[in-house]
């Protein structure tokens, strides 16, 4: 049976060993074979046929689920210098939703966003949150009733102050609840946020792409307060990566994107840098492809993101 | 992703053992009866318990309640049938109106919704 634990948990292991072999062996050191943490033997020494009491303080990812640490013995044992202990677990969140996320969307300047997201527990009658442990400067963060009323419901509200860097910003909330588990509560941040002109998709995926072929994907430029689009340079970061311009309309302009994977043989990860010749602030749009090689079935399994619960975002002070 | 499809998903309570409740009444201890199928990637179920209809529910299983893994056989007819699970609640108050919903967790360790809330009123056992 895996170990149940909530994030953030520490559980301290205990496992008994008993000596087979014919010589006394000496434990030097108990390690994680990844990360931090260690453990004890007690006694050092062991007799053959003696039993000892391998102590582990076991720490556990953050990622919900199902994994295994491993934990490595170092003796003396000339026939086996290392043994290895398996620790199974399953992590959960106290939280519901278990996954989260306050996306912003995009922001221009003069522009606030509001994002809310309702947070639930069941495991205390009410849930607060007391502390807000971090956030980012640009974000004023606050913790109200829910609407339904309910003691282990809490909204949390946040609101854009300023105008985050230009770009894609991924940042965190960290909150600190009044529970026994899984005490800190870290929802996920995302804003794109553009000067005078804005970008869609940002950041950019061609998924996977068969060895051989080209793909294409359409970037689309638009001009935040309705003039003519006015594109200086575009670099594209890759020999693999060809644009063309096509005008969508009024403040509007489709970049065509195609990607020839016989120039990108293990795949792409690049910015793709557009510069506008009345605005300073130049965009870099991350885009990513993989390369599927030959005589590897792949199946595109689309957006694997959808249990993952997105705070109600509003713009309160829309731009043009 | 979810990669289970739960089509059977009753919750019925039915008596358990007598226990001796008060010096003039027995009442049984609340049990949980459940089935589901189309388990694969279900971790194991959550039960949430309440005094009233609208909450707070809290949940009362420490640990979860396992899913049957041994139901991996390729055969439909075995695959189709509904495993069944059952969960004492010894921490009630036998004499006392509960409600009861249920949870699956998935080896992702994401909740969803499995049942309703349903009431189980005191039972008195016939002696």
């Amino acid at each position: 049976m895996p170990v149940e634990v909530y994030r953030g948990d520490t559980r301290t292991l205990r496992f008994e060993v008993r000596n087979t072999s014919s010589r006394t062996i000496s434990v030097s050191k108990v390690f994680p074979r990844k990360g931090k943490g260690g453990g004890t033997v007690e006694p050092g020494s062991l007799a053959p046929g003696a039993k000892g009491l391998v102590t582990i303080e076991a720490t556990f990812p953050e990622a919900l689920g199902e994994g295994q640490v491993n934990y490595l013995v170092k003796t003396d044992n000339p026939d086996k210098e290392t043994e290895l202990l398996e620790v199974n677990y399953f992590v959960q969140s106290a939280y519901e939703p278990d996954l989260m996320l306050l996306d912003l969307g995009d922001i221009h300047p003069g522009q606030r966003v509001r994002s809310t997201l309702e947070v639930e527990t069941r495991l205390a009658p009410e849930l607060r949150f007391d502390k807000v442990l971090s956030k980012p400067d640009w974000l004023n963060v606050e913790v109200k009733p829910s609407a339904g009323g309910s003691d282990q419901s809490r909204m949390v509200v946040a609101t854009t102050t300023g105008q985050p860097p230009i770009g894609l910003n991924t940042t965190e909330i960290v909150l600190e609840s009044n529970l026994a588990s899984d005490r800190v509560l870290h929802i996920p941040v995302v804003v794109r946020s553009f000067s005078k002109y804005g970008i869609s998709p940002f950041p950019l995926t061609f998924g996977g792409v068969p060895e051989g072929q080209d793909k294409e994907r359409t970037l689309r430029v638009r001009k935040f307060d309705g003039g003519k689009v006015q594109i200086k340079h575009i670099e594209t970061g890759s020999p693999a990566l060809r644009v063309k311009q096509v005008e969508c309309g009024k403040a509007c302009v489709d970049l065509k994107l195609d990607f020839d994977s016989m120039k990108a043989r293990g795949g792409l990860r690049i910015a793709l840098t557009i510069s506008f010749v009345d605005d300073d602030v130049s965009l870099a749009v991350p885009i990513d492809a993989l390369v599927v090689p030959i005589g590897v079935k792949s199946i595109e399994l689309g957006d694997l993101d959808t249990l993952t619960v997105r705070g109600k975002t509003e713009i309160l002070e829309p731009g043009k | 992703m979810t990669n289970w499809i739960l089509l059977a998903s009753l919750l019925v309570i039915a008596p358990a053992k007598a226990e001796k409740y008060g010096a003039a009444q027995s009442y049984s201890i609340p049990l949980l009866h459940w089935s589901s199928k189309h388990e694969k990637g279900v971790y194991g179920y959550i039960i949430y318990r309440a005094s009233r209809a609208n909450g707070p529910f809290l949940r009362i299983n420490k640990r979860v309640v396992p899913a049957v893994r041994s139901v991996k056989s390729a055969d439909a007819t075995v695959a189709a049938q509904p495993n069944r699970y059952e969960f004492k609640d010894e921490t009630a108050d036998p004499a006392q109106t509960y409600y009861y919903y249920v949870d699956v967790i998935s080896t992702t360790g994401l909740k969803q919704g499995l049942t309703q809330p349903v009431r189980r009123d005191p039972r008195p056992v016939k002696n």
